[in-house]
């Protein structure tokens, strides 16, 4: 099987680390940990089409990172395409909104089971936002935090020796592990009247972890606990929104979120996201001033509409289990063959791998540095994504790659793999 | 910045260096062979650690009480011991008077002359030949590498990241020159200037020019990343934290 190169890529790098901070920042470049070793990726996309995307090389990748979420339906999807197009022919970002952002939030929260939605831009402004209503709501300042969580880059979400971030950024973050309902318990003891709210994702998604879903009964208790001492219970469902249930990950888990967030798969790409909520925290939202540029934008109100009734009328989320489990079955399968211990762990839609047979990732990172390099592009730490337009024939394709990715690196690493 | 912290740094980086130059450096080999000798500085408040030349080697350790020291050296706060460091202060001598007096009582005694040299090189002065440009990086390598266990183990922000540092070795290296490994256990950062058999995570420099721009300011680790000067592999998480803590060092390691 022919492998990549990537002279291209490389010399765009170049241009870019000269006008732009890092060459490529954030979740998207090669400094987050998720491309190693950087010389086995590309780094800029000439066109996307699908689940395929071609890099400025011309190799072609079956892209399992679906721009880290938001590809859900399949990029440049003609559906969602066309309604954005048609809608830029009306106007996008006018003096005031479109009506369409009404017929959004109708349809919305209509779909989440909500009351009422606010939009923004970023994942970040939204749980912003969250944390803002239910310190507002509640007079009360502390957050709890689960450990291994992400929410954005704002400095209410970092640790104190974050870059840019100060200590006093941090001081009423509180934290507790996943599913540990006890220590949950000690901590609003401890802390009895002074939690303004419980921020968490459906399940914990975190990078460089085996992903762990909720144990049965734990969301039941912590919306039990919440409610019992006026916690506002906020559900980060900007990872995993539109991929579990169309009808948010609280439900598909079975309890209420007070709050919830959205942004990646609510548009397919265009550039939106959305904080939902209940009745009661829908004062408190009106009276807190927060707003964007960009914010009512009307060409991804009308994306999100396609995009929205594309994932009901296909039953999205069933596709996503059931092509996420061809997938996922198909690579335990191979690992299996060949002796590798391959973890495969989270949501099938959302799927995290691990190669446990080093406790340094080392043989993991060799394997997808050569599955990248023959086509499929997943990354080393993040869970990866599949979407609407992804086929059985590409999953094989995906699988016969990395078969022979996993055969090298297993031929590469006789001392453990006898 | 925090004096205590600085102190530490100043004893187990800076003159932790030590090391180093004189297996690197002709002329320091030279002057250290001359001298078999245990000076001890002991700081209220602060670090307690051992200097010990012996047979052209040294080493700088925290205070092994079954090692006997030749010379102790008292600073009653870290502050004074710093001015030590950068040549505005003498300790008080508590044991050893006369090989204090000896070994470092005059700009021109031995151990004067020896980090008086190696401050200037690794500050870039009087390094006009490519050799001493490459000495001069190397040494600064090995102080930076050093310096992430103080700062990661003493440092109040440092330390937040250091805790979360998993167990396990890392390797920072200058690819073909240079290797120190910054080793957790047991809750605590170490540092060891030799290549680690087992790397948990391993952070490469390409080339001393690298390694040079990053450590004197002219370049960023993330940027030196995405143009593949600088590999990261292995337990990321690892790497992450230790990277925090890096951005502490040019506080202390001025």
């Amino acid at each position: 099987m022919k492998t990549y190169t990537y002279n291209n890529n490389v010399e765009l790098m170049k241009r870019a680390g000269k006008v732009i901070p890092c060459g490529v920042y954030g979740h998207l470049g090669p400094a987050e940990g998720c491309m190693i070793p950087t010389s086995a990726f590309p780094f800029f996309v000439s066109r996307a089409e699908g689940s395929l995307m071609w890099d400025v090389d011309g190799n072609r990748f079956i892209d399992y990172m679906c721009g880290y979420g938001p590809n859900v339906v399949g990029y440049c999807d003609p559906d969602v395409d066309a309604a954005a197009m048609e809608q830029m022919k009306k106007g996008n970002c006018t003096t005031l909104p479109s009506h369409i952002m009404v017929d959004f939030a109708e349809l919305l929260t209509k779909t989440v089971k909500k009351d009422w939605a606010f939009f923004a831009k970023n994942g970040g402004d939204v749980t912003t936002f969250a944390i803002m209503i239910a310190r507002y709501y509640t007079g009360k300042k502390k957050i709890i935090f689960v450990n291994g969580y992400y929410h954005g880059v704002a400095p209410w979400t970092q640790k104190p020796d974050s870059p840019g971030t100060l200590d006093t950024d941090c001081m009423h973050s509180l934290y507790v592990d996943f599913n540990d309902i006890e220590q949950l318990k000690k901590v609003i003891a401890e802390n009895k009247d002074e939690i303004a709210c419980f921020i968490s994702t459906p399940y914990m998604h975190g990078n460089f972890i085996d992903n762990v879903l909720p144990a049965p009964g734990y969301w039941q208790e912590v919306r039990k606990l919440c409610t019992e001492n006026n916690i506002v219970l906020i559900c980060d469902d900007i990872r995993c929104g539109f991929r579990l249930s169309l009808e948010g990950s609280d439900n598909f888990y079975g309890f209420e979120a007070d709050l919830i967030c959205f942004c990646k798969a609510i548009a397919n790409g265009y550039n939106i996201s959305a904080l939902c909520g209940k009745e009661f925290l829908k004062g408190a939202a009106s009276s807190i001033m927060y707003t964007g540029s960009y914010w009512m934008s009307a060409v991804p109100f009308a994306a999100g509409i396609a995009n929205i009734n594309k994932l009901i009328a296909n039953d999205a989320p069933a596709y996503f289990r059931k092509i996420g489990t061809m997938l996922t079955d198909g690579l335990a399968k191979i690992a299996k063959d060949r002796g590798v211990n391959l973890a495969i762990s989270g949501e099938p839609a959302l799927f995290y791998l691990a190669i446990r047979d080093d406790d340094s990732l080392l043989l993991h990172q060799e394997w997808i540095a050569e599955c990248v390099k023959r086509g499929v592009f997943l990354t080393n730490h993040h869970n990866h994504f599949v979407n609407l337009s992804l086929t059985p024939e590409l999953v094989n394709e995906t699988l016969e790659i990395c078969d022979e990715a996993m055969k090298i690196m297993v031929k590469n690493h006789p001392e453990v793999y006898r | 910045m925090s004096a205590r912290v600085k102190a530490y740094v100043n004893l187990f980086a800076a003159m932790g260096v030590l090391q180093k130059y004189v297996e690197l450096d002709e002329e320091a080999k030279k002057i250290a062979k001359e001298h078999n000798i245990v000076v001890r500085f002991k700081v209220k408040g602060g670090p307690d650690g051992q200097v010990i030349f012996k047979d052209g080697a040294v080493k700088v350790i925290p205070t092994d009480e079954s090692i006997s020291s030749d010379v102790v050296l008292y600073c009653p706060t870290a502050d004074k011991f710093n001015d030590v460091v950068d040549g505005k202060g003498m300790p008080i001598p508590v044991k050893g008077l006369f090989k204090t007096l000896a070994f470092m009582g005059k700009p021109e005694s031995p151990f004067n002359v020896l980090t008086g040299r190696m401050a200037d090189i690794m500050r870039g002065k009087g390094t006009d030949t490519p050799e001493l440009q490459k000495l001069s990086t190397l040494l600064a390598f090995y102080a930076m590498s050093a310096a992430i266990a103080q700062i990661g183990n003493e440092d109040e922000i440092g330390a937040l990241a250091g805790k979360r540092i998993p167990d396990g070795d890392i390797s920072l290296e200058i690819k073909d020159a240079a290797y120190a490994t910054i080793t957790k256990k047991d809750g605590k950062l170490t540092c060891r200037f030799e290549k680690t058999a087992n790397p948990r995570a391993v952070m490469a420099f390409d080339s001393i020019q690298t390694a040079g721009d990053l450590i004197n300011g002219k370049a960023d680790a993330m940027s030196c990343i995405s143009m593949g000067q600088l590999e990261m592999k292995g337990y990321i998480p690892m790497l992450d934290n230790l990277n925090k803590v890096l951005n502490l060092v040019p506080k202390y390691l001025s």
